[in-house]
């Protein structure tokens, strides 16, 4: 490292924090001074990227180039006419749909019924695992806010289990 | 098909009665489901789309819908004579509430199953590959849920639904993914509508997370003072929760409603009561009543029934009017086009003077 680098941020104090972010197959890196990614919640781990680029670099987040390989809409297509092509860009655009669904339902996570048969799957044991994990991390840090959202998601996630006949 | 026995409708949800009946027409359940291995109807071919529709078609044989089954074909054929009788049937389905404007205005193949009491019906190709959807009389989302998903079980066992373990049933709108249930009421709100008070409801609706819509659902007006209230979320809450928000809510409607109407019985009951009799009185005489005027009109001697300002009309009878004004029903009453507006109005006038002479 012969040079020193400046913070992207207040644009004065030396750069000691670099986070490299690979986003739809374009990387991304933000050197970032102590106190500015304090001030970003890095230091926390829960800063939003997304968000985070946009305000250091003033430009929305690159839309995914990716196409179903079986409809063969684009993540663009869907946005300009809000119909999806077939049950696989859920798959395949589910990285891109996570805030929207966010945003419309504040959930993430299906817990009505499924039909006969369909429901425990691999997935489902693989979210709890995660979900447990989640929680225990979360307890932890003393996020107890975190905490307690990550129990009601492993909870609605059982209660699915359950309904299932 | 000829849907010649479809002149009178016998809706269930029509009978004015159930609970909550004075303000709550009708409850509604619908469930949006998609076949696995096919692209959603938007973006299949004709020939995939045909194919759904066969499925469909013989899966109607052994569906519980009714007493009587029905499968209408509404694929537009190729001669013109015939597309235009097509489209007459299309309408008419759609005035009864059977099919959604989107199904009647669609392209390519697609169809509907319903039962003879009209009480639950399955589109075939809207926007979604099925669209179940069940309607009670008055307040009954439990009940209709439970028609629906007697359906959809049938259904499961006839197709392999498109479903995600994360996600749900996969819809090819995102809005409704998850459960894919839209439940919604049809309330009567004239006295809201007469007290300037809608703005009131639309802010507590959305407030809460419920959308509200006109008569005929999405992006249509309001007649008659009919609103229809419903969920938007889809997702990550389950089927007896979404129906359970949807009821804690109502209430406050309903006492808004009955409020208001028991206010102006109150201080204005000549008022109210002119209002319910020249009503009735241009209904039993008028030669021309267009389609908004009659809803108006239809709608002031509901507030009276149902207020007991008015004897002698029976509030089923009156329900089935607010179906037979519109434009496909007198058009199939009278057996020929009525192209111009005036035979339409003057057909429509007839036919309420013919129904609610005293």
């Amino acid at each position: 490292m012969g040079t020193i680098m400046i913070c992207q941020v207040c644009e004065s104090r030396p750069a000691t924090i670099h986070i490299t972010e690979i986003v739809n197959d374009q990387k991304k890196v933000l050197d970032l001074c102590e106190e500015c990614a304090q001030e970003k919640g890095l230091a926390h781990g829960s800063a939003n990227f997304p968000s985070l680029l946009k305000d250091l670099v003033g430009e929305r987040p690159p839309v995914s180039a990716k196409k179903c390989p079986e409809c063969g809409i684009t993540f663009d297509e869907f946005r300009a006419k809000g119909r999806f092509g077939c049950p696989k860009d859920y798959e395949v655009f589910a990285e891109d749909l996570a805030p929207l669904l966010e945003k419309i339902h504040n959930a993430k996570q299906h817990v009505g019924r499924v039909p006969a048969g369909r429901a425990p799957d691999a997935g489902r044991d693989e979210r709890l695992r995660r979900l447990r994990r989640d929680l225990a991390r979360a307890v932890a840090e003393e996020q107890y806010e975190e905490a307690a959202r990550i129990r009601d998601e492993i909870r609605q996630t059982e209660e699915a289990l359950r309904g299932v006949v | 098909m000829e849907l010649t026995d479809f002149l009178t409708p016998g809706g269930e949800w029509l009978r004015g009665d159930g609970r909550d009946a004075d303000v709550v027409m009708s409850s509604r359940v619908r469930l949006a489901r998609n076949l696995a291995g096919f692209p959603f109807a938007t973006r299949a071919s004709d020939e995939q789309r045909s194919e759904i529709l066969g499925k469909m078609r013989t899966a109607s044989e052994t569906l519980p819908l009714g007493p009587r089954r029905y499968f209408v074909d509404l694929t537009p054929p190729g001669s013109r004579r015939e597309s235009k009788e097509l489209e007459l049937d299309r309408t008419l389905l759609h005035e009864r509430h059977l099919i959604s404007t989107e199904l009647e205005k669609g392209k390519g193949p697609r169809g509907v199953a319903f039962g003879s009491d009209e009480r639950v019906s399955v589109m075939v190709n809207e926007e979604d590959h099925l669209r179940i959807q069940a309607i009670r009389s008055g307040f009954a989302l439990d009940e209709a849920l439970a028609d629906a998903r007697a359906l959809d079980v049938a259904l499961e066992g006839a197709v392999r639904y498109a479903v995600s373990p994360t996600y749900g049933y996969l819809t090819a709108c995102p809005t409704n993914v998850g459960t894919g249930l839209r439940a919604s009421v049809m309330l009567h709100l004239p006295a809201l509508v007469h007290a300037q008070e809608m703005n009131r409801v639309f802010q507590a609706a959305s407030r809460t997370g419920l959308a509200v819509r006109g008569f005929y659902g999405e992006g249509t007006k309001a007649m008659g003072d009919f609103y229809q209230i419903s969920n938007q979320v889809t997702l990550g809450q389950s089927e007896e929760e979404i129906l359970r928000k949807l009821s804690r809510m109502l209430p406050t409607f309903l006492e808004y409603e009955r409020k208001v109407r028991e206010h102006l019985v109150a201080t204005y009951r000549v008022k109210v009561e002119d209002k319910v009799f020249r009503a009735l009185a241009v209904l039993r005489a008028a030669r021309t009543v267009s389609t908004d005027e009659a809803m108006e009109l239809l709608s002031a001697v509901r507030l009276g029934v149902v207020t007991g300002l008015l004897t002698g009309v029976d509030l089923a009878r009156l329900h089935e009017l607010f179906v037979l004004v519109h434009p496909a029903h007198l058009r199939r009453q009278a057996g020929r086009a009525l192209d111009t507006a005036v035979e339409r109005d003057t057909a429509r006038a007839t036919l309420l003077r013919q129904r609610l002479s005293a």
